[in-house]
Formats: C-alpha cells, structure tokens, sequence
C-alpha cells in the first residue's frame, strides 16, 4: 500500500469535496460553531449603558 | 420585556463576531462551501445558485448571522435614536439591505424543499429580531 493513501483517505473526511451520507457528523459540527456565534450576537445589543 | 429600554450598539464585538463568521465559512470543506456574492435579480422567482438540500442551511445561517450581528444598529436608526450617522454606518447599513436579499432568496430553497431545518431557523431568528 502505498504510505500516501491513508492519509488521503483521512484528508478526504476531514475535507470532502463531495458530499456523502456520511457527512452529516461533519455538518453537524459546522452548524454547531456557526450557531454559537448566533448565541452570543445577543451581546451587541448593549443595554442600559 | 427589554423592547423599552435603552441601548447601544456595541461595534467592537460586532466586528469580532462578523470576522469569527469569516474564520467559520474559510475553514469550511469544500464540499460544503457557497457563494457569497451572488446577485438577487429583482425578478418574481430569484433563485439562489444550486446548493445541495442537505447543506443549504449553512449557507441561510451565514446570512442570517450576518443580518441579526447588525440588527441593533437598524433598530437604532429606524427608531431615530442613533443621533448621527456616519459613512461607517451607511456603509453597514447598504451591507445589511444586501445580506436581507440573499437571506430571504436562501431561504425560499428551503421552503421549496419543505426543509424541516426551516423551522428550527425561525425559532432561532425570530427570537433575536423581537427583542
């Protein structure tokens, strides 16, 4: 086997290009981050200053 | 409620949170990466370019985080309580108008779909906007 493969085998799921039904953890992840940001939006309206 | 009470916009953590939305989308996989820029013809039917359904959240996120990061600084302007405007303030403001069109243009592929994400994104929305 070729030393290379595994670790573009690994690339590949850290990093598709296409989507697979696999992927739904990677998405998951992503939407989590982004909704995190969302959460704290909430400070810029600063009130009573 | 705290729909009285008076408030600032607080530009420092704006600009922090709109560059951690930056970050986000850069370290995004290319599977799941959008375009940003794309054009919202002012016809009956805009049509966002093709996303696959089963991402195209992230994509409504994105400008949904946007519009509710500068949300404040709206409120104040319509509201008439933001005593001067500056470029600065022109500048978010032509932004925000821009990111509303993609927004909505984004979201009407989820409702084609019957997205069932589309209604978590209204509880997530909506909440912010009444505040």
């Amino acid at each position: 086997m070729n030393p290379g493969t595994r670790l573009e085998e690994y690339e590949q799921v850290l990093n598709p290009t296409k989507i697979s039904e696999s992927d739904e953890d990677l998405y998951l992840i992503h939407e989590y981050k982004v909704r995190s940001i969302l959460h704290r939006s909430k400070g810029v309206r600063r009130v009573g200053t | 409620m705290t729909g009285e009470r008076e408030f600032t916009y607080n530009y420092e953590l704006a600009k922090q949170l709109k560059e951690e939305l930056e970050e986000w989308f850069d370290a995004l996989p290319p599977a799941f990466k959008f375009d940003r820029y794309f054009a919202v013809p002012g016809d009956r039917n805009p049509v966002p370019p093709y996303m696959d359904p089963r991402i195209a959240m992230l994509r409504a996120d994105y400008f949904g985080h946007s519009i509710v990061i500068d949300w404040p600084l709206i409120e104040l302007i319509k509201t008439g309580r933001l005593t001067s405007i500056t470029l600065t303030e022109e500048e978010i403001v032509r932004r925000w108008i821009t990111l509303c069109f993609r927004f909505i243009t984004s979201l009407a592929t989820l409702v084609d779909h019957y997205h069932p994400n589309f209604w978590i994104m209204a509880n997530a929305y909506v909440p912010w906007i009444s505040i």
